[in-house]
């Protein structure tokens, strides 16, 4: 493919440096990146992907341009308030550069659709402003083995880190769950300020042209902080995790989680205990599909056993959906999320699986799940899924 | 004959008592685990007793305890 006159005069800042040359700039026509969320983050990679001349940029956001975006979204201008914010952004990405390809999403980016569309893009960036978001794309990336940029900003402050299949830990391996709900304010209610967005942004779309065109360093298997005020970079380095894919994992429904969470809190000051069923794949992954809280016949806060009439309708129930029973659960009011010495002793069974949920902080509540063989306790890693 | 056990259909000869079973099926903690005829809870006195008939469905439920325990 050769390059239009126009196209040398374009990107000739390019062309002649030498990490990026004409080779670089070849690979970035024919690269494909999704840009998920059309706000603080998305705005600037946006703009600095299209004028790098990246030849298909994806773009999803399911809200319109509103005033106060116009503090930091510098895609949007005031003529765009009411438009859908993928339009906007379209509309902008070409008028900066009308050869590359804009292909807008005007939806929500779900469990439903999120694998059918990454599969068509070569490097995904979060730009989504909440936390089942982003660990909704961190577990699609992974999924998918798709390389992706995740970021986040609030008030004067950001973080960046990128991932790339193999080459070190998703955003989960570092952050494990996602933070109770309403335990980190979001933007709206914080503030943020406008400039972070574009540092971080730009920053996310800095990754994304050196992953294309193999430029030097990525920021994998490293977290970055950026605090504006004290106008310090601060690079922090995660181990490497094991490998994601061959790892055998627990898959959660998020609502689930939410369910059992809500009624051990309402069992205190006692211990609360039910069953989880689900299924399990050829490659050993348990997803459980249902939580069964059930009465603790013990009444105790110190103690559990489970009502066994509770267990039965439990049981069959799971039978009917073609479940299995996977294990048990109970709560700790006020010890950590880990098997006592009772609850090693009581393990009935080596390949279930044990769930213990702390409370110990009550605003950090803490879900750990176990194989447990005799004295031999295993942790294993729950990935929370939606929809 | 056919009985279900935890789900599954199963092929036993007949005269089988839930005792039997429990040591067939190879059975986790058998001291620990309730069993269940047709829905219907059996103490652990009939278990050596009580004989299996043909469709009858029997599940085991473990008993499922614990504690915090910690000082």
């Amino acid at each position: 493919m050769a390059f239009t006159n126009e196209q040398l005069e374009r990107y000739s800042r390019h062309i002649i440096l030498k990490q990026i040359g004409s080779k670089g700039q070849k690979k970035l026509l024919n690269a494909k990146v999704l840009i998920i969320g059309a706000g603080g983050l998305g705005a600037p990679a946006a703009l600095y992907l299209a004028a790098a001349g990246v030849g298909t940029i994806g773009i999803a956001d399911a809200d319109v341009v509103d005033l106060s975006n116009l503090q930091r979204q510098v895609i949007h201008s005031t003529a765009d308030i009411g438009r859908p914010k993928v339009e906007s952004a379209r509309d902008s990405m070409l008028a900066i550069n009308p050869e590359i390809t804009v292909q807008t999403y005007y939806e929500y980016i779900t469990s439903e659709n999120i694998r059918e569309i990454i599969r068509d893009y070569d490097f995904i960036l979060d730009g989504t402003d909440n936390f089942p978001a982003k660990f909704l794309i961190n577990d699609a990336c992974v999924l998918e083995g798709k390389p992706f940029s995740h970021a986040g900003i609030i008030r004067f402050e950001g973080q960046l880190m990128t991932y790339v299949p193999g080459q070190g830990p998703c955003y989960r391996c570092v952050f494990k769950e996602p933070p109770p709900k309403d335990a980190v304010p979001t933007c709206r209610e914080a503030g943020v300020i406008g400039a972070v967005a574009g540092v971080i942004g730009c920053l996310q779309a800095m990754e994304a042209v050196k992953y294309i065109t193999g430029a030097g360093e990525l920021l994998t298997g490293r977290l970055l902080t950026y605090d504006a005020l004290k106008m310090q970079f601060r690079t922090m380095s995660r181990r490497k995790a094991g490998s994601e894919r061959r790892r055998q994992m627990i898959y959660m429904q998020l609502k689930e989680y939410e369910k059992l969470l809500a009624h051990a809190v309402k069992c205190l000051p006692e211990e609360a205990c039910g069953l989880v069923g689900g299924r399990k794949d050829e490659e050993g992954n348990s997803y459980i599909e249902k939580v069964f809280p059930l009465e603790n016949t013990d009444h105790s806060e110190e103690h559990f056993s489970l009502d066994p009439r509770g267990q039965l309708a439990a049981v069959k129930e799971m039978r009917e959906n073609g479940w299995k029973p996977l294990g048990n659960w109970h709560s700790h009011p006020a010890s950590p999320s880990r098997p006592s010495e009772e609850d090693k002793r009581l393990a009935y069974d080596s390949s279930a699986l044990y769930l213990i949920l702390s409370l110990m902080e009550r605003s950090a509540p803490v879900l750990n799940a176990f194989h447990i063989e005799k004295d031999r306790v295993a942790k294993e890693e729950i990935r929370y899924i939606q929809g | 004959m056919t009985i279900v056990v935890a789900g599954e259909r199963k092929e036993y000869s007949d005269g089988l008592t839930v005792d039997e079973l429990i040591e067939a099926e190879k059975v986790e903690t058998p001291q620990y685990v309730t069993v269940t005829i047709n829905d219907t809870f059996l103490s652990n006195a009939e278990r050596a007793s009580r004989i299996l008939q043909e469709g009858d469905v029997v599940e085991f439920l473990y008993f499922m305890g614990g504690g915090a325990d910690f000082s």
